[in-house]
């Protein structure tokens, strides 16, 4: 009797601790590691609603931003893509920038004068400017960025334009630095906003290495302060930061949400207050969803990178092939949900520095052309090739699928590669791919953004490894350094005519670069054409109204 | 005969070969009923419901989902059966010899196979496929090589009784080589649980190829799959529900079918079984 009644007693005491663990466990679990900041909009005591300017108190302390990839590296000179680029704009800035209003305007610079020889800048850099650590912006700064672009062991995605243009920089005193090119640049202040031109503090990179992936430290409106890796990068306001008033938010989250469909529904369960890549089906249902607001800008096109190193893609003939195969209705249907423009041509909108559309319809969708110039080139039974995209958006991915169906009915044998987005572009920045498949919008608005992409040199990460054509870089040449704009104009259409007839990039449509944040989220909008890349400027304006 | 007639009357088996009969007409015929070439992309009428033309409705490329589940069942049947035969070939070889040797050496051979019980499959496989890629052949391997120490096991202390076991001794008194007697005698006589373990593995290795697929890391695009359909088309799941609800309904009721046969064979070749859990 005894013996039994203490066998029960025990094991219901077990069947209890084990209950209380995992009633613990549940408990534990649900609340994430929050900052002590107050949960954005939710749990907001009852502000006065109709005042229309908010105050500090009125302004959520935490901003949420759900992003579709994980970052590689956070060396601001490379360039790995628009969601690590928002990151990259909290945290860094260069000499000038796009502002929210699609204009020019000064960052780091106060002013600047060219010199009659338009190969002389000289930049005054902002008093008040400083870093992060509170140290000065010094031209010696200024030298140092600018000569680290050049650096080989920086692996900066814009070396080869940087060192086309620089001829060297002086630091005439402590606020002022002068620049000087090789020759005379129509697009050099164009390069001097891109997002990954930052200018970065030397005695930082000197005590650490050079590594700024690992310390990561610059100028802009928001400080680095923690990168869990693969889940989350926290950046926090920086009080010393020349715009006053800016930013509006004291804290931005990062939350790393590869997955479409999770990153959407973060928004709208409200974990997330905005998000980036909103695929093109969710963009239709957020639409007609109340208390969220899409922003889309249709300027990125997708296109294949193709490796013209050696085989049958070394061969205009079957590059301009595949140009003709590629169903690209069907990529816009199947990737896209219909929303979308093909590309038949170059992809420069008509209007685009007096681009008028004469080479729009150079390519159509006919798959006997194709093969006749298969078996021109000498490939009438096609051949086998490897499509390199990946499995983080399933937009690339889609893209890739529909590619090789479509080469596959002119006989070219097509094997899909998707790794992750952080792989993908390891290897594109390599080239080592045969074909690519790319999401891009050109990097600045001028059209020498030709040049990082088609000048014959070392592989790049938007480059088609392997190629190198005398009349593209004469061409390419003759447009940088001509100051008129309707030289240009005719410039440009010279360069496009001949891209097509080489075609080292297939181009296959515009696509549409979608944000969408909450009804609450006051201050961001995506900019619009190329500029797209350029959005996490409004970071610095961006706040949740309670 | 006497066995048949056990068969017919268990309900599980009767059930499970209800459910897996078409699944075998499926591999050998699926071509044949086809009504599209499950690549063939129509672009025009993607994630259309079901029709005439589509039975099952289209999936995001325009292609029709009934003819690439017919398809689909293929590598994860290839991967199940092969990967099975390789692990049972294996594990019953490994184990019979560990047991029939005994001592220090059988515990050595047992103890090394047993490792591989230490990872969880999954993530094996995910390490299988990041070294030597995707694809089915590399997970036939992997199956293969997880399931190995089961039927190991089985083999092993089945083997064990069966040696002691007169007939055995017979043999071996009247001169048989060590392998007859171990190919004539003792494996025919273990047999009845390592087939059990067959259907059971065959079970596992079609979730784990599911699985992987749908993680993209087994069978790869345009080739269909079921778990890679599924994984497809999770991010449709508001647009056209139906095209998840078709290659999970197949997957759910194939390895529920899979699983019940073998605790029917169980139950049949083995009541003995029944009463040890």
């Amino acid at each position: 009797m005894k013996k039994h009644s203490l066998k029960k007693a025990l094991s219901l005491l077990a069947a209890t601790a084990m209950l209380l663990t995992a009633l613990a466990g549940c408990g534990g679990g649900s609340s994430s590691p929050a900052t002590p900041a107050s949960d954005s909009g939710s749990s907001a005591p009852a502000a006065d609603a109709s005042s229309p300017a908010p105050t500090a108190t009125e302004k959520a302390e935490e901003l949420v931003i759900a992003l579709s990839a994980d970052p590689s590296t956070l060396e601001p000179m490379i360039q790995s893509g628009q969601a690590v680029r928002l990151i990259k704009m909290c945290m860094y800035r260069g000499l000038l920038a796009y502002q929210a209003d699609s204009q020019i305007g000064y960052e780091i610079a106060e002013s600047y004068e060219v010199a009659d020889d338009n190969k002389t800048y000289t930049f005054h850099i902002r008093p008040e400017a400083k870093f992060h650590d509170g140290s000065d912006i010094t031209a010696e700064d200024v030298k140092f960025s600018l000569e680290r672009q050049l650096d080989e062991s920086v692996g900066s995605t814009f070396r080869s334009d940087f060192s086309g243009m620089l001829d060297s920089i002086e630091a005439l005193d402590a606020k002022t630095a002068r620049i000087t090119l090789k020759e005379p640049s129509a697009p050099f202040i164009d390069y001097l906003t891109l997002p990954e031109a930052v200018i970065v503090s030397k005695a930082w990179c000197e005590a650490n290495g050079n590594n700024l992936d690992a310390n990561p430290m610059g100028s802009g409106p928001y400080m680095f302060d923690s990168w869990d890796k693969g889940r989350e990068i926290i950046v926090k306001a920086f009080d010393g930061f020349y715009k006053p008033g800016k930013p509006e938010t004291p804290t931005l989250r990062f939350v790393i949400t590869p997955d479409d469909t999770t990153r959407v529904n973060a928004l709208r369960t409200g974990e997330a207050d905005l998000i980036d890549y909103v695929p093109a089906k969710e963009i239709i249902a957020l639409e007609s969803e109340s208390g969220f607001i899409t922003d889309i800008s249709e300027a990125p096109f997708m296109c294949l990178q193709i490796n013209c190193t050696e085989g049958p893609l070394a061969d205009p003939k079957v590059r301009q092939a595949i140009a003709y195969a590629i169903d690209r209705k069907g990529v816009i249907d199947t990737a896209f949900m219909g929303r979308g423009t093909e590309i038949f041509g170059f992809p420069t909108q008509v209007g685009q520095q007096g681009y008028d559309g004469k080479y729009d319809s150079y390519f159509s969708h006919d798959l006997e052309k194709a093969k006749a110039l298969l078996a021109e080139a000498g490939y009438p039974d096609g051949f086998d090739v490897t499509i390199l995209s990946s499995s983080t958006y399933d937009f690339h991915k889609q893209t890739a699928i529909v590619v090789q169906d479509s080469l596959k009915k002119i006989g070219i044998n097509a094997e899909v590669d998707l790794p992750d987005w952080g792989t993908r572009i390891e290897r594109s920045n390599v080239g080592d791919y045969e074909i690519l498949v790319s999401g891009t919008a050109g990097n600045i608005v001028d059209m020498d953004w030709c040049t990082n992409y088609f000048m014959g040199g070392e592989t790049r990460m938007n480059s088609a490894p392997g190629f190198s054509d005398s009349e593209v870089d004469s061409l390419l040449v003759q447009g940088r350094t001509t100051l008129g704009d309707a030289q240009r104009i005719e410039i440009y259409d010279k360069l496009r005519l001949r891209l097509l007839e080489q075609s080292p990039f297939v181009f296959i449509n515009f696509r549409e670069q979608c944000f969408a944040r909450a009804a609450y989220v006051e201050g961001f909008h995506n900019l619009q054409g190329i500029l797209t890349y350029n959005s996490g400027i409004c970071l610095e304006d961006t706040y949740i109204r309670k | 005969m006497k066995m048949l007639a056990q068969c017919v009357k268990n309900k599980k088996f009767v059930f499970s070969a209800i459910v897996l009969i078409p699944i075998l007409l499926m591999i050998f015929l699926g071509p044949v009923i086809a009504p599209h070439d499950p690549l063939e992309m129509d672009t025009s009428h993607t994630l259309a419901g079901s029709s005439p033309a589509y039975p099952m409705g289209t999936d995001e490329y325009g292609r029709c989902i009934f003819s690439r589940l017919l398809y689909g069942v293929r590598p994860s049947m290839q991967v199940a059966l092969v990967g099975t035969l390789g692990a049972f070939v294996a594990g019953s070889l490994l184990g019979i010899v560990a047991g029939y040797a005994g001592g220090k050496a059988g515990s050595l051979i047992m103890r090394c196979v047993e490792t591989i019980l230490c990872f969880p499959s999954i993530l094996l496989a995910m390490m299988v496929v990041a070294l030597f890629g995707t694809g089915v052949r590399n997970l036939i391997i992997v199956v293969a090589i997880l399931y190995t120490p089961h039927f190991a096991r089985i083999a092993h202390s089945s083997t064990l009784k069966v040696r002691k076991m007169e007939y055995v001794e017979n043999e071996v008194s009247i001169g048989a080589s060590t392998p007859r007697v171990l190919a004539g005698t003792i494996f025919p006589n273990v047999l009845s649980p390592l087939i059990i373990q067959v259907s059971l593995t065959i079970s596992s290795a079609i979730l784990l190829e599911s699985g992987l697929s749908f993680l993209g890391l087994g069978v790869q695009p345009p080739a269909p799959s079921w778990g890679q359909m599924i994984g497809d088309a999770r991010s449709f799941l508001s647009v056209n529900a139906m095209y998840i609800f078709w290659p999970s309904l197949c997957l759910c009721l194939t390895i529920l079918a899979a699983n019940l046969m073998g605790d029917a064979l169980r139950d049949i070749l083995d009541p003995k079984l029944k009463e040890s859990f």
